[in-house]
């Protein structure tokens, strides 16, 4: 005699055959209030038990404040490069001469291939070995900072530029040589500003690890963020003041440099641009 | 002395011998249709005549200079041949003004001013007047092969070559972009024009150029070729399209 139940057959199944959409929904809302409701108690905690705010107003300035102007400064100077010279490593790499294209994709494995730690003592200690006799730059701890980041990251600037480039149909280089443009002025007008666009996300993130990369520069002696919070913490041995400070420091860069590039992407949409040259 | 001269050109992709000891002459004011079933070389003659692709042997004259020279001045010579693509190839981050305005603004050095104003001209005379500012996007496929040639015109070229142009319209576009294509036969431009539309090879071509298996089969007038083919290669052809 049949036993039919009228339930489809895989009632049996795994949890994922046994889940439906709006389980799934309300599953996802209870487990990340819980997440977030957890994270609210212990920032909670930390803010209210454990930050000393009569320390925190004696660091902020001039110790913090100056860190994070440092921190500025450097990675300034350092995107600026970087993504210039990214440019170069980026046309370099597409180039149909051999040789350009080689070195590109020689430079592009080292400095992807070493870790930016390794890159900066490179740098910092091996170049001033090279002399004879005094070294003759000052403090050139921060010119090794400065010059490593944009190496190191000139490097992913450059094969995030090298996608956006091959992304772009090989039309467009032909329709734009076809009314006799050359190959630099169709590069400039039609290939870089429709690869720009493409890559822009992908360069973004890159800069957003460079303001973290500088942490590193707390090897070179240079007295950003890190090493603000191991000199408070080694003089007062209070944890919690500096790690939020810290905190706060990075992600009031990073936060409106995501906005930035979200604005750049934005503008890039010829869309939502008028009709101007 | 013909306008565009080809003689003894061969083409190779690797191994493959795609254009085969062609020799062909254009006259000024010639309207030469090529055609031919695909993989015949067709395409690929018409890429070779402003180097976007390279040839192995011959050499092809525009006006008597060799550009398939090792010393030909690529850039000068581009700007006298006029080309349009099957896939429109429009630059999508500017306006169909902007499209036309480029070239003469960048390669001529016409100042903006003077540049946009004619090519508000040549998007009048495809009928476009009222989308100079309108992105690719925003267009029609019949709209954007029309900015096309219209960008190709504005380089003030002395021949055109149109590479499958309507192929990859929808079949109620095709009309407007050979409309505009018989206006500027009727202008006096010299064109060679890769298609599969035989009425308007039939209607407009002064010659018609038969190629196959990168050979130059045949050379006649549209009537004789479309009523008596003279080789048997051509008969099979147009069997085929009946």
């Amino acid at each position: 005699m049949a036993t039919d139940t009228g339930r489809p057959a895989d009632r049996d199944g795994g949890i994922v055959e046994r889940l439906n959409d709006r389980t799934f929904r309300r599953l996802g809302v209870v487990g990340t209030s819980a997440f977030a409701l957890g994270v609210a108690l212990f920032l909670a905690y930390v803010l209210l038990v454990q930050v000393d705010y009569g320390l925190l107003v004696n660091i902020v300035y001039p110790q913090f404040t100056f860190a994070f102007l440092r921190v500025i400064g450097i990675v300034l100077i350092s995107s600026v490069l970087s993504v210039i010279a990214g440019v170069i490593v980026g046309l370099a790499r597409v180039s149909r001469t051999r040789i350009t294209g080689g070195i590109a994709k020689g430079y592009i494995e080292f400095f992807r291939g070493t870790p930016l730690l390794f890159q900066l003592f490179v740098i910092y200690i091996g170049v001033p070995q090279l002399w004879i006799g005094q070294f003759p730059i000052r403090q050139f701890n921060y010119y090794a900072a400065v010059i490593g980041l944009t190496l190191n990251h000139a490097a992913y600037v450059g094969e995030a530029l090298r996608g956006g480039i091959e992304s772009i149909p090989d039309g467009q280089m032909e329709a734009s040589r076809s009314l006799g443009m050359s190959y630099i002025q169709s590069m400039r007008e039609v290939i870089l500003p429709q690869a720009w666009r493409n890559s822009l996300a992908a360069i973004g993130n890159d800069q957003v690890i460079l303001v973290k990369d500088t942490s590193l520069l707390t090897v070179l002696a240079i007295p950003e963020l890190l090493s603000a919070f191991r000199n408070i913490n080694s003089s007062t041995f209070d944890a919690w003041t500096p790690i939020v400070l810290v905190a706060v420091a990075y992600l009031m860069i990073t936060i409106p440099l995501g906005k930035l590039i979200r604005t750049l992407e934005a503008r890039a949409d010829p869309a939502a641009k008028g009709g101007d040259d | 002395m013909s306008l565009l001269e080809f003689e003894g050109v061969n083409k190779y992709f690797s191994e493959t011998h795609v254009l085969k000891d062609i020799d062909l002459e254009i006259e000024e004011g010639e309207v030469a249709v090529v055609i031919g079933p695909s993989g015949s070389g067709k395409s690929t003659l018409l890429r070779c005549t402003n180097r976007l692709e390279e040839i192995r042997s011959g050499e092809i004259r525009l006006d008597g200079v060799p550009l398939t020279a090792e010393d030909a001045d690529i850039n000068v010579l581009r700007q006298r041949i006029g080309m349009v693509f099957q896939s429109f190839n429009l630059f999508p981050h500017k306006t169909a003004l902007e499209n036309v305005a480029l070239a003469p603004k960048r390669v001529r050095g016409v100042p903006a001013e003077r540049a946009h104003e004619e090519a508000r001209e040549l998007l009048d005379s495809v009928g476009l007047g009222a989308q100079t500012d309108s992105y690719p996007s925003q267009l029609s496929g019949g709209q954007q092969q029309r900015v096309a040639i219209a960008r190709a015109l504005a380089m003030d070229p002395e021949i055109m070559l149109f590479d499958e142009v309507t192929s990859a319209l929808d079949p109620e576009l095709v009309g407007e972009v050979l409309e505009v294509m018989r206006d500027l036969a009727d202008g006096g431009m010299t064109m060679m024009v890769v298609t599969h539309e035989m009425g308007f090879a039939r209607e407009v071509a002064d010659t018609i150029t038969l190629m196959a298996d990168g050979e130059l089969v045949e050379r006649t007038p549209p009537g004789r070729f479309f009523d008596e083919p003279t080789t048997e290669r051509g008969r099979q052809f147009l069997s085929k399209l009946l």
